[in-house]
């Protein structure tokens, strides 16, 4: 705290600051030198830069603005009003900005009066008698602001002390501790959302797992999610996919450890939680979802609650590697887009979206920097944009102290760190306004605005993600601040979780951010690569789940020389453990009702190689091929057995398949051979013929066989 | 099915058999019932083969020749049906003279669209052109819900498409 004696030094240095600065052009940041302007340097810590110029103006503006809100209450005598005496002589405004200095004290003599309520006659007098209080008032006021925020600060008493090193957060799995760079994929899904080879869970593993195995990913999964993994087919063979504990064993704890520790061993590191939740099941509301999901806000770890959404983020991530690596595409599963972009009669055209803006108070600054260093490539791909009422109001360049939004904004954050932020806000808006916006964040209907959040505006956008209009919400929240209306944040984040949601949903500052450079590198401009992979190619143009078949390594090495028949030996192993997963699924459902599952099959090789080792009874020219086939069903079967094992952990999987190829005995053999009872399967031939429609034809040889 | 268990539905040979009249017999079973209600059905395509009737080999596309004549220029078929352009889409050939008996295309569009049954369409590993767009046929008819294939024989089938499309290389 400075003396008496000093604090009277810094003000006078600064009233013959204020004079200068009376003189100097806002428009022209470089002609403030802060060497030369000692007194607001040291006061606000000033260097030189535009910004810092841009700083200066807009503390002097809130100083001004606070003084009017003050006067309108208590209104000073003769009109000698200070707010406004300090925008006029200092410029603060635009309009008075374009004037000679003579000139605005040449419209303050007209409307002041002398402190006897005289009218004042000259320029000179003003000059002399009523400049220097504006000046001193000014200072004061300045001084004061700084004085109530340092006055806040603690002082230390207490002598430094070397302290131990902490030690970082231990891994969950000390068996499978990443390396330090090595990125992260948490995988964790509802029981109705990794049920089957068709589910959401079995379709992003099968559709990614190429490229978590290219980029090294360390996988981790919870115990169910792992073993529907593995029942899908997938990642066998892959040492970094690990095992968490299940989800009623402390899973969900286990998975918030490992964020912890990927952020506390390496902040850089990127590491993504794919949740895929079922709002109609509890567990989407267990603490234990809501403290993963804050953990991730607090180390900037993705957090993504539906499969549309984790596809699309992971579609970015691997394109983006690709192009930064200058990779090959060593697994071949990235289309190229051809020169011009794809033709909109190929359903692989880039289509408009549509994209929802949001942050909480204490992030409203950083959501208003996003806009602006992404607004390019937010208004190439996204003509339709949202945003809750306040958050519109800031992105289209209105003021934080406007009355209508006045109280509103950073309702949530209370004292001195709400005076910070309005600083922070204002800050840009004010630089936004300097550079007269017309288009682009800070300019007028950029944004269209919703209902306030806490009004209303969060269930708008939630209806918007209902109605699949919206299909990008960006919300930047805040996990620190509990909030009046944090139940209707869970409904847009419950909407956003449904099956059938096409909606990605981000929740911070880091995540947005480098999504959008993924946006940015792979979709914008001439850039060759498009974000799509083959299977979502399949999915687009024809409207099928590509499965593609696998070599695995743990199957015994064939002799064959004939290419084409071991790559058909693989299709049919993938299509028996694909048949034999569906089943299982479709089992499931029907047994509840007491019914049957039926499978149906038609003529023809392949169905008899995919059910291989139905019939021993076969008897064709073919018969001598058949050792190839005879184990594909039985394999599948006993791939299930192995998983469904009660005896093995689901950790404890990978090292036992591990045993049993190098033993020879992969692929396990199922010992019940007859996993289905006769109630609960029926098989349907679903056989073609062709016959002749007359009845004179019909003693044709094919007729007849 | 020793080793998947279960039951082998079967039926009264009327259920398959080309007389119009055996077919109607109203106490013969008939698969129509358990067709609805499938819940994973096996498919594969093939490309029509103009092979001798009597050759011994139970395909079914192996045809009369006066039918393979007819069906030469159709694009594959998956069991009896046999796919042929309509428009943009694909969809089935009928024939003035012969009829088919198993399950129709429609049927498998209906369980296809219902959400619920699998229907798993498997081919692969072949460069074989015929095969490729029989394949193509199949998808492009809106049979599969999925299609077990290798990555080669998927970038071929696609390709039939969109042509110009291309890997990263």
């Amino acid at each position: 705290m400075p003396s008496a004696n000093a604090e009277s030094e810094i003000e006078q240095q600064l009233v013959k600051d204020l004079k200068k600065i009376a003189r100097l052009d806002w428009d022209e940041p470089a002609g403030f030198e802060f060497e030369w302007l000692p007194g607001l340097a040291e006061t606000l810590d000033l260097s030189n830069g535009e910004d810092e110029v841009h700083r200066l103006r807009s503390v002097l503006v809130e100083l001004a603005v606070e003084a009017g809100k003050h006067e309108e209450e208590v209104k000073p005598r003769y009109n000698r009003s200070l707010s406004e005496a300090w925008i006029v002589l200092l410029g603060l405004h635009k309009n008075w900005a374009a004037l000679e200095l003579g000139e605005r004290r040449a419209h303050l003599i007209t409307t002041w009066r002398s402190k006897r309520n005289k009218p004042i006659e000259s320029v000179g007098g003003f000059k002399s008698n009523q400049e220097p209080d504006i000046y001193s008032a000014l200072a004061k006021r300045l001084l004061q602001a700084q004085q109530a925020k340092g006055g806040a600060r603690a002082l230390r008493l207490s002598t430094p002390k070397e302290m131990p090193p902490v030690k970082p957060a231990p891994w969950p799995i000390p068996e499978h501790v990443p390396g330090r760079d090595q990125e992260i994929v948490i995988l964790i899904a509802a029981q109705a959302m990794r049920q089957g080879p068709a589910s959401e869970l079995a379709k992003l593993a099968r559709e990614f797992a190429p490229y978590w195995r290219e980029s090294k990913t360390m996988v981790y999964a919870l115990e169910g999610s792992y073993k529907e993994i593995w029942r899908a087919g997938l990642m066998h063979d892959y040492k970094d996919f690990a095992a968490l504990p299940a989800g009623f064993d402390g899973g969900l704890v286990s998975a918030t450890e490992v964020v912890i520790a990927a952020a506390e061993t390496n902040p850089k590191r990127a590491a993504h939680v794919v949740f895929l939740i079922d709002p109609h099941e509890n567990s989407s509301l267990y603490p234990a979802t809501a403290s993963l999901k804050r953990e991730c806000l607090l180390t900037k770890t993705a957090f993504l609650t539906n499969y549309e959404g984790a596809a699309r983020w992971f579609r970015l991530e691997w394109a983006r590697r690709v192009l930064e690596d200058k990779e090959p595409n060593p697994s071949g599963l990235l289309l190229q887009r051809p020169a011009g972009g794809f033709g909109e009669a190929s359903r692989l055209a880039h289509k408009p979206r549509a994209l929802a803006l949001a942050a909480h108070d204490r992030h409203k600054r950083a959501m208003m920097d996003f806009a602006d260093a992404y607004a390019a490539q937010l208004e190439a791909h996204y003509p339709k944009r949202w945003a809750t009422r306040v958050s519109g109001h800031l992105l289209n360049g209105g003021s934080i102290f406007d009355d209508e939004y006045a109280e509103d904004i950073l309702y949530d954050v209370k004292g001195q760190k709400r005076e910070d932020l309005k600083a922070q806000i204002e800050q840009k808006t004010y630089a936004w306004e300097l550079e007269e916006r017309d288009q682009g964040p800070g300019s007028t209907g950029w944004i269209e605005q919703l209902t306030r959040g806490r009004q209303g505006g969060v269930i708008q956008l939630a209806r918007k993600v209902l109605d699949n209009e919206c299909d990008t919400v960006l919300f930047f929240q805040d996990a620190e601040t509990p909030r009046e209306h944090d139940m209707e944040i869970q409904v847009l984040d419950r909407a956003g979780q449904l099956a059938n949601s096409r909606c990605l949903i981000l929740y911070d500052e880091h995540s947005a951010r480098r999504w959008a450079d993924n946006v940015s590198l792979c979709l914008d401009g001439d850039r060759a690569m498009g974000a799509m992979t083959l299977v979502e190619a399949y999915r687009r143009v024809f409207g099928v789940e590509l499965v593609l078949a696998e070599s695995d390594p743990g199957y015994p090495a064939s002799d064959d020389e004939d290419e084409e028949k071991e790559t058909w030996k693989q299709i049919v192993r993938t299509a028996a453990t694909h048949m034999v997963g569906a089943l299982r699924a479709a089992g499931d459902r029907r047994h509840r009702k007491g019914e049957p599952v039926r499978l149906g099959i038609p003529w023809g090789g392949a169905a008899w190689d995919v059910l291989g080792g139905v019939d021993e009874d076969r008897e064709d020219d073919d018969a001598g091929e058949e050792p190839d086939f005879e184990r594909v069903l039985s394999a599948a079967l006993g791939l299930q057995e192995f998983i469904d094992d009660e005896t093995k952990k689901a950790k404890d999987l990978h090292d036992k398949r591990q045993y049993a190829v190098s033993a020879g005995r992969w692929p396990p053999s199922p010992r019940s051979p007859r996993p289905f009872a006769a109630h609960e399967l029926h098989v349907v031939p679903t056989v073609g013929v062709i016959g002749a429609r007359d009845r004179s034809l019909e003693s044709h040889s094919l007729v007849e066989r | 099915m020793k080793i998947l268990g279960g039951h082998r539905v079967t039926y009264p040979a009327s259920a398959f058999a080309l007389r119009k009249d055996a077919r109607k017999d109203p106490l013969a079973k008939t698969p129509e019932a358990d067709w609805k209600e499938l819940d994973v059905l096996l498919l594969s395509a093939a490309p029509i083969e103009r092979r001798p009737a009597d050759s011994g080999v139970a395909l079914a596309t192996a045809l009369p020749a006066d039918l393979a004549e007819s069906y030469a220029d159709c694009l594959g078929a998956i069991g009896t049906i046999y796919l042929e352009r309509h428009g943009d889409g694909v969809g089935q050939r009928s024939h003035h003279s012969y009829e088919q008996v198993g399950i129709k295309l429609e049927q498998i569009r209906k369980l296809r669209n219902g959400g619920r049954a699998k229907v798993m369409l498997v081919n692969g590993a072949e460069k074989n052109e015929d095969r490729i767009w029989a394949c193509w046929a199949a998808l492009k008819a809106k049979t599969a819900t999925t299609f077990v294939t290798d990555k080669d024989f998927a970038w071929s089938v696609l390709k039939r498409e969109i042509p110009e499309l291309g890997q990263v290389a």
